[in-house]
């Protein structure tokens, strides 16, 4: 009996496959249906009639492809971009443009497939090219110039602003070939009533950051007083490292403000502040901070393990997630500049295009507006807790009564010094990449502060945008 | 002196299974008490039971991620690459094993090349091969994918089987005047059903579980599989660590269905056996 | 025995046709752009073996990654495969616990490798982390933060692997179905040990399966990429790089995609030596009937 049955399940199985392929080879050759993100919106099209006046230009079916899906924060605001989106550019007053949306978990994922893609000139429509694929892009002339198309509209340039322009347009030739959606801008948080028992301020001066670190961990109220870690991109230990360099002087901030890519690692000032990070990690970090990724360095903060985290805005949700932090919490982290008045202040690299025909890019333009203009900003502010580009854009009181902490950082913003930016965001994919691993050596005592920086500039050295 | 010899002989198998079933179950229970967890929970390093039993975490994990229509796919992706690749690639393994040919060698050494390519060196031409082929973003793209990473360790597992059958058991169905495929059919597959239970299970295993290729060979929400899935709950500032291990149990009940069902089959083997002299 | 052509045509057929659709043109592309100086986006120049030679004069990345894999595809190729048969031996027995035993050590090659990396990472935490917690009870004092220091991270990479046999386990048991027990019954009558039948009798006849295996086994190292970037990412500095890893780094992280395959091409090298080296020591394919 058993054996009839596994023949029987062969047959049906064998049959399910003829099918199959038989499907796969028409199914292959029309484009598939919309994603699930964006099904319902374009389903509901039934305007084709409408769109064959001829006013309109043709209808073009996008090519998008998002990271932003499941846990990630900014996963609503995508949803929001492309729900309104399909609803305005239905064929009924604008052209009818549908988004296809592949999704990519994983923003390291995302980027190892782009870099597939664009060595098969498969590139989505609109995609971001972190990971020094636009770079790559640029180069070999895959990556469409919106000049033009800023240019013929005066109005949306003034909501981007003058300085993500600049931005933008920060290549060799002028083009511009990205464009950003929001602005970066980093401190620290950290835990009032701990800083409260051991009887200090925010620093203002490294030395009394060091300073505060003993006293809470003297004064018995927290033994590890930093969440440091080494895991995944360093996130939070390389924010406070490009603060040391980045308000130690002129020549430091001129190094963390490095247009494009550090060529070089060889400095005085990042030996230095990574001997202190050494010592912050030995003397005043928990023992899994090296090793540790973010989830668990930031849920030693939010445990009260710790006393201090650089992070941004975008973490301040964490604090009254009650599956994260015990009730309460929200109301006893302060937000801070690091010592010196200096922030890390830089914008998100953004949107591009890829080229293909003209009616393609058209579209792709539009998407591209309409994710990074003023309506644009405020839906990463609202979802995901971006600040908008342009400092003249008013950020609404709703939002600010929502997010205290926001806002505090916000007016904290205009007292600023040292603006710089993070050194992952100035440091080619191969030296972010091998951080990681040379952390645990400087910290395991195998190399010093200079010893790391020679490391990082054979990292340096290995990545094919190197010297370009 | 030879019972104190056994007696040190049974506690140190003793000891040995005992570890290697407590380093086999440990992870599993886990995988499924963290199910249950909060994410504090299992980031403080918890290796017990839950605080609270609660479901929640499935509940999200079925929000968060598109898991049931990835099922789908990944159970006929799975299930198709299993069957072709043992049926197909046990013919390869049979004349490799049991026949003399020129090239024989040949054969064996180019099979086993796909056991060193480095999967990011595949991941571009497999891409560019597919999109060609018009089998990017297709179920039928994937299954043949999977059938080629299995095919090194399905010909080699069957071949190795095929070698210790004595040959007489085909000289007399030969002589009886029974073909040469349905020889291969009726008596040696049936002799080989240990080897076959194997080889399914591993590749199962593979197909069921492998994620890179997945991800760049499909691109509609249609057509991938649920290894997929579990990289929505992970992402760099907002992770749900409790929604992505009830996902993975969800993952991991086929599999051991499959992997129990089919070992099964390798023990009924087992009164088919007795065939190797 | 001898063979039609014909059979032999259409029973190797769809290997051949599977095998040629999936891996030659991949394999053609590496080959090929391994002597090119292809970065991403970019097209492909010639530059003959500078590859090569960049890899092994001037790359100690690369020569720290090679000694790293072929360390431990020798662990692999003899421990693993040790405990896996020792495992399937003691199985062998039937003792009450074998059916159980043999379905749960399956259990962690079914979990997903993210998962199995992300429990070690867990359990090897010098701050909560279980080890160290019960190390710490038997009095042990300064433990290691085991992924991260460069004298345990190897070690601690290794544990995650090296005892999970049981695809070795699995492929032995079942090649014993196919052993006589009239064999068994012979050795005992003779007065043989249980142990000397093992070893002079039942794994004689296992040579086939436990050359494959050792074969699975060994280049199984050539693929190991997801525990490691879960765990250690190939540090700390090179310790725990391996080549898969490496060519991974090359390809995408320094997005040169030519030198990666140069990598990639020393690897299936160095990995058909370890094949026929093991077929040789096994003497696999030899007749054994």
């Amino acid at each position: 009996m058993k054996k009839a049955n596994f023949r029987a399940i062969l047959a049906v199985l064998l049959a399910g496959v003829m099918c199959l392929s038989v499907t796969a080879c028409s199914g292959g050759t029309e484009s598939s249906s919309v994603s699930s993100t964006v099904e319902e919106s374009s389903t509901g099209e039934s305007s084709e009639a409408s769109s064959a006046e001829g006013e309109l230009p043709k209808p073009v079916e996008l090519n998008i492809a998002t990271f932003r899906v499941g846990t990630h924060n900014a996963a609503a605001a995508e949803t929001r971009y492309f729900t309104e989106f399909q609803e305005m550019y239905n064929g009924v007053d604008k052209q009818k443009i549908t988004l296809k949306v592949e999704e990519m978990p994983s923003d390291q994922e995302y980027y190892n497939q782009m870099k597939v893609r664009a060595s098969s000139n498969t590139l989505p429509d609109v995609f971001e090219g972190n990971a020094g694929v636009l770079e790559l892009a640029v180069e070999n002339g895959i990556a469409v110039d919106m000049n033009p198309y800023v240019e013929a509209d005066p109005e949306y340039a003034e909501e981007l602003g003058e300085d993500a322009l600049a931005f933008g347009r920060n290549w060799e030739d002028g083009g511009l070939y990205n464009i950003s959606y929001g602005l970066q801008a980093i401190g620290y948080f950290y835990n009032k009533e701990m800083f409260e028992a051991a009887g200090i301020e925010p620093a203002t001066t490294w030395d009394e950051w060091m300073s505060n670190l003993e006293a809470l961990k003297t004064s018995g109220v927290c033994s590890a007083p930093l969440s440091m870690m080494t895991g995944e991109n360093g996130w939070t230990t390389n924010l406070i490292l490009s603060s040391i360099v980045g308000t130690s002087g002129e020549e430091g901030n001129a190094f963390m403000n490095t247009n494009g890519y550090i060529q070089s690692y060889q400095l005085p000032e990042l030996a230095e502040a990574l001997d202190m990070i050494k010592v912050m990690f030995t003397d005043y970090s928990l023992p899994d901070a090296v090793g540790s990724d973010y989830a668990t360095t930031a849920n030693h903060f939010l445990n009260e393990e710790t006393a201090i985290i650089a992070n941004g805005p975008w973490m301040t949700p964490d604090f009254s997630n009650t599956e994260k932090a015990a009730e309460g919490f929200a109301d006893k982290v302060g937000v801070a500049l690091f010592p010196e008045n200096g922030s890390i202040s830089q914008f998100e690299r953004g949107y591009s295009i890829a080229k293909s025909d003209k009616a393609r890019e058209d579209a792709a333009w539009e998407f591209v507006k309409f994710k990074t203009g003023t309506y644009g900003q405020q839906i990463h502010l609202e979802e995901a807790g971006t600040l908008p580009m342009n400092p003249d854009t008013p950020i609404p009181e709703e939002y600010k009564e929502a997010n205290p902490l926001v806002a505090e950082l916000i007016s904290k913003m205009a007292d600023i010094k040292w603006r710089y930016k993070s050194i992952d965001a100035i440091s080619y994919t191969t030296v972010v990449d091998a951080m990681p691993t040379i952390y645990p050596l400087l910290i395991d005592g195998t190399i010093d502060g200079q010893g790391m920086c020679d490391q990082l500039d054979e990292a340096a050295a290995k990545d094919a945008n190197f010297g370009k | 002196m030879t019972n104190v010899k056994k007696v040190v002989t049974k506690v140190l198998i003793f000891l040995f299974i005992t570890t290697i079933i407590i380093i086999s179950v440990g992870p599993l229970l886990w995988v499924l008490f963290s199910s249950f967890k909060t994410n504090k929970e299992i980031l403080s390093g918890s290796l017990g039971l839950p605080a609270v039993f609660s479901f929640k975490n499935y509940v999200d994990a079925m929000k968060i991620a598109p898991i049931p229509q990835f099922y789908g796919n990944s159970i006929i992706v799975a299930g198709v690459a299993t069957i072709l690749n043992v049926f197909l690639l046990s013919m390869a393994a049979y004349v490799i094993a049991r026949f003399d040919w020129k090239g024989k060698n040949f054969f064996r050494m180019m099979f086993s090349v796909g056991l060193l390519i480095p999967g990011a060196a595949l991941l571009l031409p497999l891409y560019q091969t597919m999109t060609t082929m018009h089998l990017h973003d297709t179920l039928s793209g994937l299954i043949l994918v999977y059938i080629a990473f299995g095919l090194p360790t399905t010909i080699f597992v069957m071949s190795s089987y095929f070698m210790g059958i004595p040959k007489e058991l085909e000289e007399s169905a030969y002589l009886d005047g029974c073909g040469f495929f349905r020889t291969f059919r009726t008596i040696i597959l049936p002799i080989a059903k240990p080897a076959m239970g194997t080889a399914a299970v591993l590749e199962f295993l593979l197909a069921w579980n492998e994620f890179q290729f997945a991800l760049t060979l499909t691109s509609s929400n249609t057509k991938r599989t649920l290894p997929i899935a579990l990289y929505y709950f992970k992402s760099q500032f907002a992770s749900n660590y409790g929604a992505m291990f009830a996902a993975t149990i969800l993952v991991i009940i086929p599999s051991i269905i499959v992997y129990i069902a089919l070992q099964e089959q390798v023990v009924s083997g087992l009164s088919a056996g007795a065939v190797k002299a | 025995m001898k063979i039609k052509k014909k059979w032999l045509v259409i029973f190797l057929l769809p290997a051949t046709l599977i095998f040629a659709f999936v891996y030659a043109v991949p394999v053609a592309m590496l080959v090929t752009t391994s002597f090119t100086d292809w970065v991403v986006a970019s097209d492909p120049h010639f530059n003959g073996i500078d590859n090569y030679i960049k890899l092994f004069t001037q790359d100690t990345q690369f020569l720290h990654a090679t000694t790293n894999t072929l360390l431990w595809m020798l662990l692999q190729s003899t421990i693993h495969i040790l405990i896996g048969v020792l495992v399937a031996l003691i199985l062998s027995r039937k003792k009450f616990y074998w059916k159980f035993t043999r379905t749960v050590y399956m259990f962690p090659n079914i979990i997903s490798s993210a998962a199995i990396g992300m429990l070690f990472v867990m359990l090897l935490n010098p701050s909560f982390g279980i080890v160290n917690k019960g190390l710490e009870a038997l009095g042990f004092q300064n433990l290691p933060n085991w992924f991260s220091n460069s004298s345990t991270a190897f070690f601690a990479v290794t544990i995650t692997w090296l005892p999970f046999a049981a695809t070795v386990t699995i492929l032995v048991m079942a090649e014993m179905t196919s052993l006589d027990p009239a064999i068994m019954e012979a050795a005992k009558v003779d007065g043989a040990t249980e142990f000397q039948t093992n070893i002079y009798i039942i794994l004689p006849l296992m040579k086939n399966i436990i050359g494959t295996t050792t074969v699975l086994g060994a280049t199984s190292m050539l693929q190991k990429l997801d525990i490691l970037m879960m765990t250690t990412k190939g540090g700390p500095g090179d310790v725990t790089l391996n080549l898969p890893l490496y060519v991974y780094n090359t390809a995408f992280s320094a997005k040169q995609f030519g030198l990666a395959n140069s990598i990639g091409v020393i690897m299936i090298v160095l990995g058909l030596v370890a094949v026929g080296l093991i077929n040789r020591i096994y003497g696999i394919g030899k007749k054994d009937y």
